[in-house]
């Protein structure tokens, strides 16, 4: 029997996905034994063209990383979901947005400016930016187009499974891998992870309060945590309430908070706004004034609650600017 | 779905309001005159006058209610705009699931009566009188609690024969009470109406006794007991009129059993005994705060240094004789490294031993050092009499006790003469402020707010719909003298009588519910809860839905939406918001105590605000989801009003604090998201304050 065929891509990422991948180890053996990989770029020599010339749906899976910042990666989407049966998500960046996705506080424009002109290290008097045509004598030159807005991978074409993290785990890939392999997938659209946030398995979980109230906010950078102790209990700001669990807790066992990577938890819309409201809730303060102090020593809000998840909040980006 | 709109006579005319396919409407033009049906289990939207008139109409019903005359009729607003209302209000009603009624079934009318002290007695004393059944337990054993310890009570100095004995005299004579001594609460189970308490009793050691009081004479065990001296086997004339062992300092030498007529055993047993109830009064009282805190002021580390109770049992005896006393006032009191809060008896305590030791010694020379004399009511009286006695005052909160040449010298300011003195005396006295007996709060899983169970026993914040079954009485809900103990006693004995006139007591109310599919036990709703309602049980998040009085701040509070406020999900405020906010609307989330009152009486007093401010009812300000913000922002909303109470006077105790921290941290968001800083506004708004409501919206509106 044919093996299934299967994609991967990278759209705006890092490329920590594609070393999750490696990060199988042996097991990747397995996975090449049970599949036939039609392309990945980071990895083999396969072309667009290869893609096009497959019929509709001929692709059993395609793992889908990064977020979509430019029109080549909107295209290949789209064309990988015309070829395949099922789109996974795969990391945080095409789940959320990811940390690309932190880029909608500003538009191209002032990226460009800053990417190309402002920062110290750049020298560019004749204020040269990239264009989507360039004539040259030999002909034109072309560029995809570098959209103002970041999008998640849904926003840009319909997506089945989401598999999370920054990068995702070995362990969740591979039962992702073999869900696929087996036909035992959940309801479509699952995130392929626990639905319960962090602190259900997180050991630190144990050391916590049970009345859990904190004056001051302190950041990571600030403080020597201590290993044993629930972050939030000592002030430090742990997205773990809000943050689906199942990634085997590798940034706490680091004794450094979480940040969200695995993105919020069902029912909720928007991590940033509801993981706002929970931290607000349990400053422990009957001052006006006071709570104004606690709320400004929050820095770089956006960073903090939408790490991960901008593109995919409510509000997307920052608004009228585009 | 019912949609029920009342015309008001005709005022409202709604032509072509389509309320969808599953929706049916009903049209009444006086619902004041002819009320419609409505059963419990179906949800409705009732559209027609203010929520706060038809609440009083359809008490208990899972409605929504839509505010057509006096926000839009008398303020002349258009009709789309109720329409969207009506709308809105069907989109919420859809994901919400009916509050089903809760039924408290009171199947036992007895009632455990925890303390036997003044107020234990009264209460037990009442309930009797009224047929009641009444266990009463005590904890030592012997009735008369702290009174009973006290040579006199204030402000007139009458032995505790005058007062405690008769209240004893007329318990006794009622056949309905049984008495357990030397007995505390295991553990207790149930709910309202229906309670399985286990009780726990450790034996009396005396088994008979003839009272000849041969036992005494032979005890070769002295005990100190807080200034008094007794033996280890011993008696308080109050009740039983047995002799009882005390274990704790008994050599078990058994010289007492050879002269005993009656029967005596010198093990110590302890019994259970499981016993039922319908309502529990808690009447354990209170004990001093530990004054060897207080560091400065030597207690333990200056023998002489002394607590008023040593004191006043050590005047009493005569084993004190002193020629000059300092009594130091508000000992640990009022001190935010100790009680932060004032104890309100002490004052008069204080004022008592003074007069207690004039009255026994005249020439003694006595100081009251305080940094207030807080003598309220009719105590001023008393408290010019000690001063004509000769008591010399000073204002002032002395610094710390000394020994010098073999005598006290306390060291204090007086702010009346602006001096800094050093006073000599052969005795100190402590007056010290008073904790509660917590034990048992603790096994009642009553939690504490500070040392007092302050906001469980104020009505004036609870639910008076949600039935109770367990009552404070007397110094347990907080510090009190004898008169006022005696009328929280009878306070508490007639919430037992009303709650046993019932057989079934029925109340549709909100409660937050977990989803256990959903909740991590994360805990960050736990120290939200004003009321203490939520806690941790076998490892998972519970709520005690005879604590929760229905804020949503939990639900508001739960990253992951586990918890959820009934008739309030915060995915039907969701929708109700996506339907309603159109392009350029004001969206004003107003809490229904305060704020949203104003809007009614806006309407009345005719002060007009423009029609793109739509209004929202919602339980509390801290009941709004920063998601909820977001959503109005995305549906083009120019601006979000959330309109609380002022700062202290939350219906729901600290809400609008919450509110107040969620929209600071909110707006920085939204500033990095390239909004004005006064897109999303909290303001405190009292229930008239109509004209800063439409100034506001106004201002908003610019």
């Amino acid at each position: 029997m044919a093996k299934p065929l299967v994609a991967f891509y990278w759209c705006a990422s890092c490329g920590g996905c594609e070393e999750a991948v490696v990060d199988l180890a042996e097991d990747i053996l397995k996975v090449v034994d049970a599949v036939d990989i039609r392309l990945w770029p980071v990895a083999m020599d396969f072309k667009y063209k290869d893609i096009e010339a497959m019929p509709d749906n001929a692709l059993a899976v395609s793992f889908i990383n990064g977020a979509i910042r430019t029109e080549e990666q909107e295209h290949i989407a789209k064309l990988l979901r015309q070829k395949s049966q099922l789109v996974v998500a795969f990391g945080a960046c095409a789940h959320l947005g990811g940390i690309p996705g932190l880029a909608n506080v500003a538009n191209k424009k002032e990226i460009f400016e800053t990417a190309y002109k402002l920062t110290h290290t750049t020298a560019n008097p004749k204020g040269v930016y990239p264009k989507t045509v360039t004539e040259i004598p030999q002909g034109k030159l072309t560029l995809p187009d570098f959209y103002d807005t970041v999008k998640s991978l849904d926003q840009t074409i319909d997506v089945d499974y989401y598999l999370p993290g920054c990068a995702p785990p070995p362990d969740l890939i591979m039962k992702a891998f073999t869900a696929i392999l087996e036909g035992k997938l959940p309801e479509k659209g699952a995130v392929l992870t626990v639905d319960k946030a962090l602190c259900e398995t997180c050991e630190r979980n144990k050391s916590k309060p049970d009345k859990l109230v904190i004056k001051e906010v302190k950041r990571i950078s600030e403080v020597i945590a201590d290993p044993e102790k629930c972050f939030l209990a000592e002030g430090i700001i742990c997205l773990g309430p809000a943050t689906r669990g199942g990634c085997g807790e590798r940034c706490i066992n680091a004794n450094m908070p979480c940040r969200g990577c695995f993105g919020p938890t069902k029912e909720v819309k928007d991590m940033g706004a509801k993981f706002l409201s929970s931290l607000a809730s349990i400053i422990d303060i009957d001052d006006e004034k006071e709570i104004e102090k606690v709320a400004k020593s929050v820095i770089d809000p956006i960073g903090l609650f939408y790490m991960y998840s901008l593109p995919s909040s409510i509000l997307r980006r920052k608004q009228g600017v585009v | 779905m019912r949609v029920l709109l009342c015309t008001c006579d005709r005022a409202i005319k709604l032509p072509d309001l389509d309320v969808g396919p599953d929706n049916t409407i009903e049209q009444y033009d006086n619902m004041c005159k002819k009320k419609p049906d409505i059963t419990h289990d179906e949800k409705v939207v009732i559209a027609g006058c203010s929520p706060n008139l038809m609440e009083t109409l359809f008490p208990n019903v899972n409605a929504e209610f839509v505010n057509l005359y006096e926000h839009i009729i008398l303020v002349g607003h258009p009709v789309y705009k109720a329409k969207d209302l009506i709308l809105a209000a069907i989109e919420k009603m859809k994901v919400i699931t009916p509050v089903k009624p809760k039924v408290f079934t009171i199947d036992n009318k007895s009632a455990l009566v925890i303390g036997g002290g003044v107020a234990g007695i009264e209460v037990a004393s009442q309930l009797a009188q009224n047929s009641i059944n009444v266990h009463l337990i005590e904890k030592t054993p012997f009735l008369g609690g702290m009174v009973a310890k006290l040579d006199r009570l204030y402000p007139e100095g009458t032995p505790y024969s005058h007062t405690l004995m008769p209240h004893i005299g007329t318990m006794l004579k009622n056949k309905n009470i049984e008495y357990s001594f030397n007995t505390e609460i295991k553990d207790i189970k149930g709910k309202v109406g229906n309670y399985k308490i286990m009780l726990q009793t450790r034996s009396r050691g005396v088994i008979d006794c003839s009272h000849c009081g041969k036992c005494i004479d032979v005890c070769p065990v002295n005990v100190d007991d807080e200034g008094k001296k007794r033996k280890a086997i011993f008696y308080v004339p109050t009740y039983p009129e047995t002799y009882a062992i005390d274990f704790k300092t008994c050599t078990k030498c058994g010289e007492c059993i050879k002269v005993c007529l009656g029967k005596i055993e010198l093990e110590e047993k302890i019994t259970e005994k499981e016993i039922r109830a319908g309502a529990v009064v808690v009447a354990t009282g209170l004990n001093w705060y530990d004054v060897s805190k207080v560091e400065e002021y030597g207690y333990h580390r200056l023998p002489g240094v002394m607590g008023t109770l040593e004191f006043e049992r050590a005047i009493a005896s005569g084993t004190l004789k002193p020629k000059k006393v300092v009594i130091i006032y508000c000992v640990g009191s009022r001190d935010s490294k100790h009680l932060p809060y004032c104890s309100k008896i002490c004052c008069f305590l204080g004022l008592k031993e003074a007069k207690l030791v004039l009255d026994r010694y005249p020439n003694t020379q006595v100081y009251i050092a305080a940094m207030d004399m807080r003598s309220f009511g009719t105590f001023e009286y008393f408290y010019n009499t000690v001063r004509e006695k000769g008591v010399t005052f000073i204002k002032g909160k002395p610094s710390e006790v000394i020994k010098r040449d073999g005598k006290f010298v306390v060291r204090t300011e007086d702010l009346y003469t602006n001096e800094l003195l050093e006073i000599e005396a052969d005795t100190v006295v402590l007056s010290a402020g008073f904790v509660a007996d917590n034990a048992t709060f603790d096994k009642l899983g009553i939690k504490l707010n500070g040392d007092f169970p302050v906001i469980y026993g104020n009505a004036s914040l609870g639910n008076i719909e949600l039935p109770r079954g367990i009552f404070t009485a007397g110094s347990a809900t907080f510090p009190a003298g004898v008169a006022d103990t005696l009328v929280d006693a009878r306070k508490a004995a007639f919430s037992v009588l009303s709650l046993f006139k019932q057989d079934k007591i029925e109340a549709i109310l909100a409660n937050a519910l977990v989803n256990e599919d959903l909740c991590s036990v994360c805990r960050m709703c736990i120290g939200t809860c004003p009321y203490n309602a939520i806690s941790i049980v076998d490892d998972k998040i519970k709520v005690n839905e005879e604590l929760c009085m229905g804020c949503g701040i939990c639900s508001i509070t739960c990253p992951s939406y586990a918890s959820q406020l009934e008739l309030f999900n915060p995915q039907g405020l969701s929708n109700q918001i996506k339907a309603l906010v159109r392009k350029g609307d004001i969206l004003a989330l107003l809490c229904r105590w305060s704020a949203y009152n104003a809007t009614d009486r806006a309407a009345y007093d005719k002060y007009m605000y423009p029609e793109n401010v739509k209004i929202i009812r919602i339980p509390c300000s801290g009941a709004v989801d920063p998601t909820h913000i977001m959503l109005a922002l995305i549906s083009g909303a120019k601006g979000i009003l959330i309109g609380g109470c002022y700062p202290d006077a939350c219906h729901y105790v600290r809400g609008n604090f919450l509110a107040k921290a969620r929209e600071q941290v909110l707006k920085m968001n939204l500033q990095h998201l390239g909004f004005k800083k006064d897109i999303v506004r909290l303001e405190w708004i009292g229930k008239d304050e109509a004209n800063k409501f439409v100034e506001i919206v106004k201002e908003m509106n610019k």
